[in-house]
């Protein structure tokens, strides 16, 4: 086996690749140093679960370890994630994008097509290197965002729920789906900062379109309490009983006397404090994150499909396209 | 009228069609519905060991031809054959037979040589690096130097070493020498002939420089207005066609005057007119032989406009 056919192809792309690279080797290098002073605060988990549960234990043991940890997860935790939304599409297009646009732009086309008897194996010799390396550098990220956003999740980090699809294989997927949507605009257009452009503008439009649909699956989830155990999305609020039945917001207010709720007014402040004060205690409710992580399959899922997809419109349209010369 | 001054009919019928490693029959391209065909009825074969030369002005459809022969074009009328195989139905098969030099040098500038052998070694099994390297050190080219830095005769010289390396049975170079200087020329037809002649592959050359016709071609095929007008051997052409000047004389209404192709002004803006057969005048060269016919496809055109 020889190296050079993919040595020559790396070179061909460094610039994209590097920056590529670069990007993505920062970003996992920074997740992983986030990670490292986290454990370095070394908190106890039972602090943790202290700290955001109001009613247990003792708070000031873990107040000093816990405002540092809590800090680090809000602030930086949180900008990670903001770059985790775009880093792994970034990292897709930069990769898939030149590989045949700037063959059609620059005219090689018609040296590389010629000499390769299949034009499909040359593809795939393109693909090969550049979307292995691209890869490797985008586990790492991934793997130090997944890391991190764990923390999110146990520090109940509002919108954490959320990131599900930027961390972890989902984010591995987003790439790999942006890099054959790259591929595909790149022998569309035939240039690559045109095709650089329309498979950002592709990449935005089903990351928006992909957000709205798992807020329509949200919704058909069967709802449950969320508590700092149970963390998850809120999607509301209910009571739970004394005897530890769940109630929604207006069963629990059926409950209350009319007398008492005819003088509630729109806050119903009066009906809430007639339930509290039966034992009822008010509680969050939402989807617990055991059930939205579930949509990580299919995230990953329609993004691996869309790269698949990308790929094999890109092989379909290299085979019919005329070089430049 | 002989057949080879025909226009359109060169090679039509011919037996030698058979085991030719490149036989173009009857093709014709247009790029758009409605629009005029850039090629249309061209016939002709190429034989092994020759070298024949596509000459025509500029958008007289020689690009659109070859381009055809690798598979890059579709032919809308006719089809092409490369080494008894269809390109637009088993490109991989007759691409594999191929050397093409592209009419741009198109190679990669971030690349070096050394790069460009690597993949066309990854592309082609049979690709032969050593006999590549030999054409690339007689042009005093080594492998470490990037083809950005190279003039466009030596990319020209890379683009051929390229295409002589995969040892196709049919090379295809699209006015490989427009950026060479006189001496680059002469080196670049020199390879490529001895890799014709010693191989025995066959190569069609599309060119604008009569002179280098002379120097290594066996065959002439002029296309103008994408119509073929002449399919023939060089020295046979040289024989068949004649100039006469407005000194010489002419038998007038003779039978012995030959079948007038195409009139011409002369380097000094004398009118010649070249025929085909007969005895007046003198022998026609290769430059005037191609002018003559051009001349005529103008001419024509300039009837059917009016």
């Amino acid at each position: 086996m020889t190296f050079a056919g993919p040595r020559v192809t790396l070179k061909l792309h460094r610039f994209e690749i590097g920056a590529a690279v670069l990007v993505a080797t920062a970003v996992a290098v920074w997740g992983a140093f986030i990670e490292l002073r986290l454990r370095g605060l070394a908190v106890d988990p039972s602090c943790i679960s202290n700290w955001l549960n109001t009613n247990a234990g003792d708070r000031t043991a873990c107040a000093e370890p816990m405002r540092a940890w809590g800090s680090i997860v809000a602030s930086e935790g949180s900008r990670l994630f903001e770059a985790m939304r775009v880093l792994p599409l970034a990292v897709g297009l930069l990769g898939g994008v030149p590989i045949v646009a700037r063959e059609i732009e620059a005219g090689t086309s018609a040296t590389a097509w010629s000499l390769n008897p299949s034009r499909v194996r040359w593809l795939a010799n393109q693909i090969g290197p550049i979307a292995l390396v691209l890869a490797v550098c985008l586990s790492a990220t991934a793997v130090a965002a997944a890391l991190v956003g764990g923390h999110r999740l146990e520090w109940g980090e509002s919108g954490a729920a959320l990131d599900v699809g930027l961390s972890g294989p989902p984010a591995l997927a987003r790439g790999f789906g942006a890099f054959g949507l790259g591929l595909l605009a790149g022998v569309l257009l035939g240039r690559s900062l045109p095709g650089l452009i329309l498979g950002a503008a592709l990449c935005f439009a089903l990351t928006v379109g992909v957000g709205s649909v798992r807020d329509r699956w949200l919704a058909g989830q069967p709802s449950a309490a969320i508590t700092s155990e149970a963390s998850g999305i809120t999607t509301g609020f209910g009571w739970r009983a004394p005897d530890g039945t769940e109630l929604s917001l207006d069963a629990g207010f059926a409950l209350v006397p009319e007398s008492v709720s005819a003088t509630d007014g729109i806050q119903r402040g009066d009906s809430a404090a007639w339930l509290e004060e039966h034992g009822y205690k008010e509680m969050q409710v939402g989807v617990p994150y055991s059930v939205v992580g579930g949509w990580a399959i299919y995230d990953a899922g329609f993004f691996t499909a869309v790269g698949l997809a990308g790929i094999v419109g890109t092989a379909f349209f290299v085979n019919r396209r005329r070089p430049t010369s | 009228m002989s057949r080879d001054a025909r226009p359109g009919h060169g090679m039509r019928g011919d037996d030698r069609l058979v085991d030719a490693p490149l036989v173009v029959e009857s093709f014709g391209r247009r790029y758009r519905r409605g629009m005029p065909w850039a090629v249309r009825d061209v016939s002709f074969a190429l034989q092994p060991g020759s070298i024949t030369a596509l000459v025509g002005p500029n958008g007289a459809g020689k690009s659109t031809l070859i381009r055809a022969c690798v598979g890059f074009e579709r032919p809308d009328e006719g089809r092409v054959l490369v080494s008894n195989l269809d390109p637009t139905k088993h490109r991989a098969a007759a691409v594999r037979t191929v050397g093409y030099v592209p009419q741009a040098a198109a190679l990669y500038r971030a690349l070096t040589i050394g790069d460009h052998l690597d993949m066309a070694a990854q592309a082609r099994k049979a690709f032969d690096r050593h006999y590549a390297r030999r054409h690339l050190a007689a042009a005093n080219l080594g492998e470490h130097r990037a083809i950005g830095e190279l003039s466009g005769g030596e990319q020209a010289q890379v683009s051929l070493a390229l295409a002589l390396g995969t040892r196709a049975a049919v090379l295809l170079l699209d006015e490989p020498m427009a950026s060479l200087d006189p001496l680059a020329r002469r080196d670049f037809l020199t390879r490529l002939s001895e890799d014709v002649h010693e191989r025995g592959s066959c190569a069609l050359l599309s060119s604008h420089i009569v002179t280098d016709i002379e120097q290594a071609c066996d065959r002439l095929v002029v296309l103008a207005d994408g119509r073929l007008e002449l399919d023939a051997h060089v020295t046979e052409a040289k024989t068949k066609f004649r100039t006469i000047g407005p000194t010489d004389i002419q038998i007038e209404n003779g039978d012995d005057n030959g079948v007038p192709i195409g009139a011409f002004s002369g380097p000094s803006g004398e009118s010649l007119r070249v025929v085909a057969g007969g005895d007046d005048g003198r022998p026609a060269s290769l430059e005037e032989i191609v002018l003559a016919h051009l001349a005529r496809a103008r001419s024509s055109r300039t009837r059917a406009a009016a």
